[in-house]
């Protein structure tokens, strides 16, 4: 009996934290500076910061196969494949095996995922903006699914706080539809960017490019050191000069004495007292031992992502959720979105043939939304940006522009045509029948269920994407674009790896699964601070927004503790 | 032929090997050889996948299409072996067949061309098979020129695609080619994005 009460005692902590990426290292850190022993689980494996990075340093000739995976191996990635551009030799590491991890898709989605210590926070794209009112409002406007029972004013102190300590490079323009942040100096355009930038404030009253504002240090800052211009970011950098949760959150979290992390620890469900209508820990499945075992808390922070965490919620089940945890409005699992992209143009640019640049940047440029700011269209609703950026053609343009031989390596030396290419990233409406459920069909090496995914871009993305298209091609006209080539290719949904929504955040318990604390409406002190919270997407990358979020629900989290509210 | 004694040396060795190895040299190996104006090329690898002549065929072709000048090239490089790694290891099955067949194909076309094995031709007219092989591919996959109408032609123009990509993708991701033929800096430090192109170092960056 005394034993029972010191391992329960001893598997007690103040705070649970799920999952360890962008979101769950940024609980793990806010929670323990404020005081709070946090026992953080993560579902993968350790990954120290630069000692588990095995591939930062190589160089090209040390990557087997040209930094491709071998047939075989690949086999293993078939959906983490479909990028293109994730699994290689020098990134397979950060990334799922589908076929340890199977879901069943319905129709196409690509769930691009990495179960470890870090997250997805060590190989994202680090751009990083802010969401506006446009945003916040949109729903309401637009009689779209739920009002977010946030404003910008809710969120702009805590977008603040985050840039101020991950440190974002980028540059104020002054947009409604794209606030201001708190920013590291602009990392610099080429020559190329800077014409197209120029072209645009000559030929455009609605729309201007600006560098794109991300997660990397142009100065050093909070003790890391600044951006080495290697642009090998997702391997992990031995400069800790981007924004992960191994150089930025988990040291800030590890320094307050207060974190416990536990590794391999797959969050099964979240466990439910009854009586006193609360969470009371999670149980978890050690995946190395494939023991059974349960923590406590006064709060659980769910961070395992969108899926992640939605899954979590949907597999709590009991007589009081028998539809999983928070599940009332019957909203749990609903209105998934991702960002749709990959499409837009490209074309080459004279006159700039004597110039060059050094250094390789880790980030492009950007065009803020500019549809649906001012004017209305009729033919649909919200808008997108572009990501790009200009470069000279390389050694790739060998084989089809140049011959062989001695000529072949002259030639080659000289750089060829600049290029410049613009990506639409656009905006996906919440859609109710977008959904994922559980299933136990199917389950996976551990026995346990696994999602039935099914979920579409519908109209409104297709017919936005024309104009994606089509406004890529006025802007590199307007620069003078010569030999302009558009592309669409849209993929599944999940390609932009941005799962939004799931559990999203509302002003009605009826309708809604978390209130504008992101606290479970019907289990107060369950909070879900990652992409489950979307209610909209926007068509900014998400994952600043995840972390405001996180940071302001911690605080409120917190308060609500010493007040004996929770 | 500039040593006649050195070259019945060395067939004297390979009719040794044969028997050593208890295999019969194919009658275009003794073509090559009798011919004799060519040394029997050496590899600088051991082929695990190809089979001798294809292993052969690949890396004198690979070495004509990025050749040695005052820098090494592919063969110098390891580029053989990089094709290898890749058409045994990262191609498909479908790709693995297709690859094979495009190289027999354009084993033959190089012999109708030259009349000769492409291996033993010299660096010339090796050079010259090469430059039809890329007009006729380009032709083929991009429009540019005339398109080869028969077979034969159309099957070499698209293994010679392939076999320069991988001949390219190779070469400039090694050490050689990065950074003797191009220019790569591990870590470059700064970024500067609009300068003269001698102050970036005068030459196209490998990454």
């Amino acid at each position: 009996m005394n034993l029972n009460i010191k391992a329960k005692e001893q598997q007690t902590y103040d705070a649970i934290v799920v999952g360890t990426g962008i979101s769950g290292g940024w609980a793990a850190k806010e929670l323990t500076e404020k005081g709070l022993k946090t026992l953080v689980l993560e579902r993968g494996r350790m990954v120290e910061h630069l000692k588990d990075y095995p591939t930062m340093n190589k160089a090209p000739w040390e990557l087997p196969y040209g930094d491709r995976l071998p047939a075989e191996e690949a086999k293993d990635y078939y959906v983490q494949n479909r990028t293109g551009y994730t699994v290689r030799q020098s990134t397979k590491h950060f990334w799922i095996k589908d076929t340890e991890h199977p879901y069943t898709e319905v129709k196409r989605f690509d769930w691009i995922r990495g179960y470890h210590v870090g997250g997805r926070s060590l190989m994202w794209g680090r751009q990083s903006y802010r969401l506006s009112d446009m945003d916040f409002e949109a729903n309401l406007k637009d009689g779209v699914a739920v009002d977010w029972p946030v404003r910008y004013s809710d969120l702009s102190p805590w977008y603040d706080y985050v840039e101020s300590f991950i440190g974002v490079q980028g540059q104020n323009e002054g947009l409604p539809q794209l606030p201001d942040g708190k920013f590291l100096p602009a990392m610099e355009m080429n020559c190329v960017e800077k014409h197209v930038k120029e072209s645009i404030a000559k030929n455009f009253d609605d729309r201007i490019l600006t560098m794109g504002r991300s997660a990397n240090l142009s100065q050093n800052h909070n003790g890391r050191s600044r951006c080495n211009y290697r642009n090998l970011c997702t391997r992990g950098c031995p400069f800790g000069a981007y924004f992960s949760t191994q150089s930025s959150t988990m040291p800030a979290a590890v320094a307050t004495g207060n974190m416990t992390l536990r590794p391999h620890s797959i969050v099964t469900e979240v466990l439910y007292d009854k009586e006193k209508g609360k969470a009371t820990g999670v149980r978890i499945l050690d995946a190395e031992t494939g023991e059974t075992m349960e923590f406590y808390a006064k709060i659980v922070f769910l961070n395992a992502s969108a899926l992640g965490s939605t899954w979590i919620l949907l597999n709590s089940t009991s007589d009081v959720f028998p539809d999983g945890m928070g599940n009332g409005s019957g909203e749990l699992g609903h209105n998934l979105m991702d960002h749709h992209f990959r499409v837009g143009a490209s074309g080459n640019i004279d006159g700039f043939e004597d110039r060059y640049y050094s250094g390789r940047r880790p980030s492009g440029i950007y065009v803020p939304r500019f549809r649906n700011v001012n004017e209305q269209r009729t033919d649909y609703i919200r808008g997108f940006g572009y990501q790009g950026g200009a470069s000279r053609e390389g050694w790739q343009r060998s084989v089809a522009e140049l011959g062989v031989g001695r000529q072949l390596k002259e030639e080659v030396t000289t750089p060829g045509e600049w290029r410049m290419g613009l990506t639409g990233f656009g905006e996906c409406l919440p859609y109710h029948e977008n959904h994922v459920k559980l299933t136990t069909d199917k389950v996976d090496k551990f026995g346990l269920p696994t999602f039935v995914i099914d979920c579409e871009f519908k109209e409104n993305e297709l017919t936005m994407r024309k104009d994606m298209m089509q406004s890529a091609v006025d802007i590199l006209e307007a620069s003078g674009a010569k030999n302009i080539q558009t592309y669409d290719n849209i993929g599944g949904p999940g390609l932009g790896i941005h799962e939004m929504g799931t559990a999203r955040m509302g002003r009605d318990p009826k309708t809604s699964v978390l209130n504008k604390w992101n606290q479970l409406h019907e289990v107060p002190n369950v909070f879900v601070t990652d992409g489950a919270a979307m209610t909209s997407a926007g068509c900014q990358n998400p994952s600043l927004t995840y972390m405001a979020l996180t940071a302001r629900a911690a605080d409120f989290a917190v308060n609500e503790l010493k007040r004996n509210n929770l | 032929m500039e040593n006649t004694s050195k070259n019945i040396n060395r067939r004297e060795a390979l009719r040794r090997t044969a028997l050593v190895m208890g295999t019969a040299l194919s009658a275009s190996t003794v073509a090559g050889i009798m011919q004799g104006c060519k040394a029997e090329p050496e590899l600088a690898w051991t082929p695990a996948y190809f089979d001798e002549p294809q292993a052969k065929f690949v890396s004198l072709m690979s070495g004509t299409i990025i050749p040695k000048t005052a820098t090494g090239g592919a063969r110098e490089a390891g580029v053989p072996g990089f094709i290898e790694a890749m058409v045994s290891k990262v191609f498909q099955e479908e790709q693995q067949k297709e690859f094979a067949d495009g190289m027999a194909a354009c084993m033959a076309w190089c012999n109708d061309q030259a009349g000769n094995e492409f291996i033993y031709l010299d660096e010339e007219k090796q050079l010259e098979l090469a430059q039809g092989l890329d007009n006729a591919a380009k032709a083929q996959r991009l429009g540019i020129g005339e398109a080869p109408d028969d077979d034969q032609t159309k099957q070499a123009a698209d293994f010679f695609w392939v076999m320069k990509e991988l001949t390219v993708t190779g070469f400039f991701t090694s050490e050689v080619g990065a950074t003797q033929v191009l220019q790569y800096k591990a870590i470059p430090g700064t970024y500067e994005g609009c300068i003269p192109l001698s102050e970036a170092g005068g030459k196209t960056w490998a990454t």
